[in-house]
């Protein structure tokens, strides 16, 4: 086809168009019946955001009154974990208290040296393996002294205990974990004053049983009432009773503490755990 | 936009008034702004939606389609060039649905034996016109549609490059380049028809 022939089809293209008769007002009816069904795009768009609003308001709502919280809010709400000093103890409040001790007393504060016959005193009744040197093993009556004004020793643990029943255990370390074992009945020891205290000792800190251990400290201080280390189990049986939750009977125990002269033995820890009890 | 239609009719012709104040009613959704547009301008759009499309009930639906499109697409418009060219500038890109249906048209009229004629004219010479109005649009329904587009202004509707670079929104030298293409496709094409 030749340029020619082009143009003319593009003509008659042209011509057809132009031929074509229409007045338009079908159309024009069309065009208003249409922009009259056709609703609101504002309000369109006004109803379609407060749906969505709606939505997320009425969803929102249910959620926080069905309790649910985001996990990050959680994780944000959690409670600090229990601290384990002596003051962060007195100053909560006193459903803690009585947990704290537990856990305050091996790390700071500071128990009394567990008195610990020499070596030699221990030894000779026994087969197996020597036990291994300890940190604190000082005679009695120095030990006492001690635990009157308030001994800063380093808690050295029983740890190494007697060694016939303790054979199976691992090599002993200085530090003990607060949760230990059940502690093996203590090997008669020359002295019946310290094997006693040794069983209470024993029960209160590798025992896991409070109840127990108070039974061991009252067998003591009843065996005993006068004894070298009575001050020390006094106190202690004082802890045990905050473990039990014997508020009273705790209270009891920690006023004699509590009100001694300043610098006395746990005088100033026993006034803090005295003021934190329950009344 | 409503800040540059108010800046436009401040500072306009009196003559250019009245279809900036149209404009301004249009983007406002007056309900007889279309209905005056439509009054002003269909007949333009619809004699170029019929060399666009050439099919006569397609372009009906096209014009239909520019005019309820019309408010939506006053938000987008500058007043950078009459409502005319604006108005065919929408149905250039609305067309390209419709120019499925009138090529599905066209191949169902090629099976039929009969053709309208208008009354007013030599049937002859209105057929020969019909038949080489049909094959060329034949041809058309084959270009890739920005250079059946460039044609069909350009060639059919007689603007020029310029003109019809402001319609589709592309440069001059664009719209040369596929009308040359357009141009060369079709003899292509059209090549081996006999001429009535």
């Amino acid at each position: 086809m030749s340029d020619f022939d082009l143009d003319a089809a593009v003509a008659a293209a042209r011509l057809r168009a132009a031929d074509v008769t229409n007045d338009g007002t079908a159309t024009r009816l069309r065009i208003r019946e249409t922009l009259a069904r056709r609703p609101n795009a504002r309000a369109r768009r006004t109803a379609i955001v407060t749906a969505i609003l709606a939505t997320i308001f009425g969803s929102t709502a249910f959620a926080y009154y069905a309790g649910w919280r985001p996990p990050w809010t959680q994780h944000a709400e959690a409670p600090a974990p229990a601290v384990s000093s002596s003051e962060q103890v007195a100053s909560k409040k006193p459903r803690r208290a009585h947990t704290e001790p537990a856990r305050v007393e091996a790390p700071a504060i500071v128990e009394a040296a567990p008195v610990e016959p020499a070596p030699a005193e221990v030894a000779p009744p026994t087969p197996a393996p020597p036990p291994p040197p300890r940190v604190a093993t000082v005679a009695p009556a120095r030990t006492v002294e001690r635990a009157h004004h308030e001994p800063r020793a380093v808690e050295v643990a029983p740890v190494a205990a007697e060694p016939r029943e303790m054979a199976p255990l691992p090599a002993p370390s200085r530090v003990e974990p607060l949760v230990a074992p059940p502690p093996p009945p203590p090997p008669p020891a020359a002295d019946p004053e310290l094997a006693a205290y040794r069983v209470a000792h024993e029960a209160h800190f590798r025992g896991g049983n409070p109840a127990a251990a108070l039974a061991a400290w009252d067998a003591y201080l009843a065996a005993y009432p006068g004894g070298k280390l009575t001050v020390d189990a006094r106190y202690s049986r004082a802890l045990i009773l905050i473990k039990l939750e014997r508020w009273s009977d705790a209270a009891n125990a920690l006023r004699p503490f509590a009100t001694a002269p300043a610098g006395s033995y746990r005088q100033a820890e026993a006034a803090k755990l005295l003021a934190a009890l329950p009344h | 936009m409503r800040v540059n239609l108010s800046l436009a009719i401040a500072g306009a012709e009196p003559e250019a008034e009245p279809e900036l104040t149209l404009f301004a009613r249009l983007a406002q959704g007056e309900p007889g702004a279309v209905d005056e547009a439509y009054r002003l301008h269909h007949a333009s759009l619809r004699g170029f939606a019929n060399r666009f499309l050439g099919d006569a009930t397609a372009a009906e639906d096209l014009v239909h389609d520019v005019f309820v499109i019309l408010p939506t697409a006053m938000r987008r418009f500058r007043g950078e060039s009459s409502l005319r060219t604006f108005l065919i500038g929408i149905a250039v890109k609305r067309a390209y649905k419709h120019m499925r249906s009138a090529s599905r048209r066209r191949a169902a009229m090629e099976r039929l034996a009969d053709q309208p004629i208008a009354p007013s004219v030599q049937p002859d010479t209105a057929v020969a016109r019909a038949e080489l109005a049909e094959v060329l649009y034949r041809a058309l329904d084959r270009l890739p549609r920005d250079q059946r587009t460039a044609f069909v202004l350009c060639e059919i509707d007689q603007m020029t490059a310029a003109e019809a670079g402001a319609v589709v929104g592309a440069p001059e030298a664009t719209v040369r380049t596929r009308l040359f293409h357009a141009r060369k496709k079709l003899r292509d094409m059209l090549e081996g028809e006999v001429t009535p």
